[in-house]
């Protein structure tokens, strides 16, 4: 009795002095008051995301999200919005896992920086050195890729245009052969030019392999997500690293919204065989340890503080200014404070990892939205805020950035370089651009102010953008007219088969320029047009890119169209020359002379045919 | 080649004459709903402009030939010595060109609505500037000027072929345009355009529902026509569909003059 009497006091002092006692560290309700570097506290943060995406209150403009908000080792926020499988009824939770995206790279660019520090890697060497012998097929340029270049994505490589994803199902080589067979062409000088490169990010993972003796997929987990106690990510392509994350992943479903009607796209399980590029899948808690460890000033994943604080020093700046675009394959992104990070999206999510290195407050946000979501583009500005129009001065003169700029990051060289002309854009749809100085220029858009830099190289004006330089295209107009002229050249060939067939049936068949060569010509310029529509469908579709053998189908096919309408245009020539038909005959051969020849231009200088990619 | 020229001018002047001339002409009307859309554009917003080109293509046509119809006189012409080929040439001269000069100066009042941004002057509603706000939140590289070229030549390519059809129709048949409602047994067309409509309405049940994945598998289709349409700030896309138009045009031509000519009056 007395011992038990005894024990009892005992229990109950040492509860009394435990609640008597501070509580270390900060109460939840401290942490959601947290100041944020957008002035919002983490309670005021939280209360307008979801007012603005009217959870609870209706129809809700996302499907699911996962949100983190952390300061050090605290942290201040982690909630789980909406539903990652809306057909089983499976709410996000801290279970469900989500696609890394391009956040993958930074497991590339961490294990290069840990390679370096051990001195078994030269970030300016060239990775030649390091691959196989013969690596490279398809390179234009002799000066050395270092992986500095990888890391700034200034390589020169364009964009490839082999497929970039697999589903089950398909064989899934070594990183090293699905690496070689999907090399794109080497376009710009090596320095000039960046062009956000999955294929550069993949090799660098490849010179990781290759430097420590290690598959990729092991190295990660024994240098990164072991030592972090990352348990809950897989890294592989078909995620057989963590069968945990591979059950998990299966159970996910992606959807998008399309004029406001939301569109269930499945389980969208595409694989990355070039895997560091986007291939990382797991919970959301695991990507945040991983940020966590990236902002800690003790820097857990490097033997030196030191290497951390390298990585994040700049590597490439706009124009010629110190304000930092790129930082070790990092990318600054201009708030209220200036952040660094990635973002990524896959065919069945997008992500964002963000982090202010000086308060150590960084943001994770996860989706299941291919398209993105209204969380995921509102939280970094309800975070980090908004860039303030006069945090590089207020601005001198108005710039004149006027020009058709194309993007470095598409195909230059292929059946796909048309595209690349097709998503020019006009720089002068930038209202209220004003020059800061060093090259840099600002942009006042609705949403907030923009940076944008200025490089000059031999062959005309570059304009820096985050991981997407643009490059002024000089005889734009008249490449537009090459392609207007294609399409109309088809389009007219549609019309005229119509008025034959009226006319044929109207027993006034058109004698000259009705010939059977003139018409297959006439079918030869719409099957071009109508091909080319094909291939981008094609293209634009789940895998991004186009097969070898379906790209020998088309080629082969513009090869056959470019002959008949070369024919067809030498047929009409010899109906001018030889004078049958009268006027309206001349006409309409010369017409058709002048379309064929626009026909066989845009195939040529487009590489409609050109099924070998590079 | 002189002669046919005259010729085609007195045929339109007789035209101009006879559309303008008995009571209750329909020009007052269209013109007035056409200039009124068009002030709606300035004030307003430039979508409003977009009716202009549909007006035109819907009422243009009846409005030229109103009176002819009215009292009867289009079978004057199988008396006077005008050949049939130059009454079609010279109709389709002046509705189409009629038409192009319209909407090409509408195109230009809209845009300079546009530029100025009156209507933000008079009502003063951001809410209003429809077209700055698909600009700025579409995601897409086109400026305001370029959704609002994509919007306006789609819609003139589709009044120049409403505009077309009407004169070819016309010419077949001219009481095609007759308000009174007449009872009669329904012919193969008819059952054609019936079908036709049902499989329209059929294909927007399953669209909007979901019904069959057409969604997804019309997603790439959907991509490619975006990104035509973005293509020089939707200016590749305005000349496709104006030469579409005129194309069009020129086939309904021959269309009319091969049926007119062989046609009994």
């Amino acid at each position: 009795m007395k011992k038990l009497l005894k024990k009892t006091a005992a229990a109950l002092l040492s509860v009394l002095s435990l609640t008597a006692l501070p509580m270390r560290g900060v109460s939840a309700k401290n942490l959601k008051e947290t100041e944020l570097p957008s002035g919002l506290t983490v309670y005021e943060m939280q209360q307008t995301l979801e007012e603005d995406t009217a959870m609870g209150a209706g129809e809700a403009s996302y499907v699911s999200a996962a949100v983190s908000v952390f300061q050090g080792d605290d942290v201040l926020l982690e909630n789980y919005y909406g539903k990652i499988n809306i057909e089983d009824d499976i709410s996000a939770s801290a279970d469900s896992v989500y696609e890394w995206g391009s956040i993958t790279k930074t497991l590339v660019w961490v294990s290069a920086m840990q390679l370096w520090e051990q001195g078994k890697l030269d970030l300016e060497r060239d990775v030649r050195e390091y691959l196989p012998e013969d690596f490279f097929q398809h390179l234009s340029y002799d000066e050395p890729i270092t992986m500095l270049n990888l890391m700034n994505h200034n390589a020169g490589w364009q964009e490839t245009s082999r497929p970039v994803w697999k589903t089950e199902g398909d064989e899934i080589l070594s990183l090293e052969e699905e690496l070689k067979a999907i090399e794109p062409a080497q376009v710009n000088r090596p320095g000039e030019v960046a062009a956000y490169s999955n294929y550069g990010a993949a090799v660098a993972g490849l010179v990781v392999e290759c430097v420590s003796g290690e598959d990729f997929c092991q190295y990660v987990h024994k240098h990164i997500f072991k030592p972090l106690g990352m348990e809950h990510t897989a890294i592989s392509p078909d995620h057989s690293d963590n069968l945990w994350v591979q059950e998990q992943r299966r159970s996910n479903r992606s959807y998008k919204f399309t004029l406001g009607k939301l569109v269930k796209l499945g389980c969208r399980l595409n694989y990355v065989p070039a895997y560091p590029a986007g291939a990382a899948t797991g919970t959301l808690s695991d990507l945040v340890t991983f940020a966590q460890a990236l902002a800690d000033k003790d820097a857990p994943l490097f033997e030196d503080p030191a290497t951390q604080e390298l990585m994040f020093t700049s590597t490439d700046n706009y124009g010629q200014s110190d304000i930092t675009i790129c930082a070790h394959g990092f990318w600054f992104e201009e708030h209220a404070v200036r952040t660094v990070g990635h973002s990524g999206a896959t065919t069945a999510g997008q992500s964002n990892m963000l982090i202010d290195l000086d308060s150590g407050i960084g943001l994770v946000v996860m989706v299941n939205e291919p398209d993105g979501n209204q969380i995921l583009s509102e939280v970094p500005e309800l975070v980090f805020g908004k860039l303030p129009a006069d945090k590089y001065g207020s601005g001198g003169e108005s710039a004149d950035l006027s020009g058709y700029y194309i993007p470095a990051r598409s195909v230059h060289k292929g059946m796909l370089r048309i595209m690349s002309y097709l998503s020019a854009m006009n720089i002068n749809a930038l209202d209220d651009t004003k020059e800061i100085g060093d090259g840099v220029y600002q942009a006042v858009l609705y949403n907030g102010t923009l940076l944008l830099g200025e490089k000059d190289r031999s062959d005309g004006k570059i304009l820096q953008l985050p991981s997407a330089d643009m490059i002024c295209s000089g005889g734009y107009l008249a490449v537009l007219s090459l392609i207007a002229g294609y399409f109309l050249a088809a389009v007219g060939a549609f019309y005229l088969l119509l008025i034959h067939r009226r006319l044929k049936k109207h027993g006034r068949p058109l004698t000259v320029g009705g010939a059977a060569v003139l018409t297959a010509g006439r079918w030869a310029r719409i099957a071009s047009v109508a091909a080319l529509l094909v291939m981008f469908g094609v293209t634009l579709d789940s895998r991004g890119g186009i097969s070898f053998e379906i790209g020998v189908f088309f080629g082969v096919f513009q090869m056959l169209c470019a002959a008949v309408c070369a024919v067809s245009a030498i047929a009409a020539s010899w109906d001018i020359v030889s004078a049958s038909g009268g006027k309206l005959g001349k006409t309409v051969c010369s017409l058709h002379i002048l379309a064929s020849v626009l026909t066989i231009a845009a195939i040529i200088f487009f590489q409609l045919y050109r099924f070998w990619g590079i | 080649m002189n002669t046919t020229v005259k010729r085609i001018k007195d045929l339109i002047r007789t035209d101009l004459i006879t559309m303008s001339g008995g009571k209750n002409s329909q020009k007052t009307m269209v013109l007035a709903c056409v200039i009124a859309f068009g002030a709606l554009g300035m004030v307003v917003s430039p979508l409003a402009g977009l009716y202009i080109p549909l007006l035109m293509g819907g009422f243009f046509v009846p409005m030229l030939f109103g009176n002819e119809m009215k009292y009867h006189s289009e079978k004057m012409f199988a008396l006077l010595p005008v050949r049939r080929k130059d009454i079609v040439r010279s109709r389709f001269i002046l509705s189409v060109g009629a038409y192009l000069i319209a909407a090409a100066l509408f195109y230009l009042l809209m845009l300079l609505s546009i530029k100025l941004k009156l209507f933000l002057r008079f009502i003063d509603d951001e809410k209003l500037d429809i077209l700055g706000m698909l600009a700025e939140r579409s995601g897409s590289t086109m400026s305001e000027v370029g959704f609002f070229n994509v919007l306006y030549f789609a819609v003139s390519f589709w009044g120049l072929t409403l505009t077309t059809s009407a004169l070819r129709k016309y010419f077949r048949n001219s009481s095609v345009f007759d308000t009174t409602i007449i009872i009669r047994k329904a012919g193969k067309q008819d059952y054609k355009m019936f079908i036709i409509a049902m499989l329209v309405i059929i294909g927007l049940v399953v669209f909007i529902t979901d019904l069959l994945p057409i969604r997804a598998a019309l997603a790439p289709v959907g991509a490619v026509i975006a990104m035509l349409f973005e293509a020089a700030n939707g200016l590749l896309m305005g000349a496709l569909l104006l030469v579409m138009g005129i194309m069009s045009a020129i086939y309904r031509y021959i269309c009319t003059m091969l049926e007119y000519e062989e046609r009994e009056l």
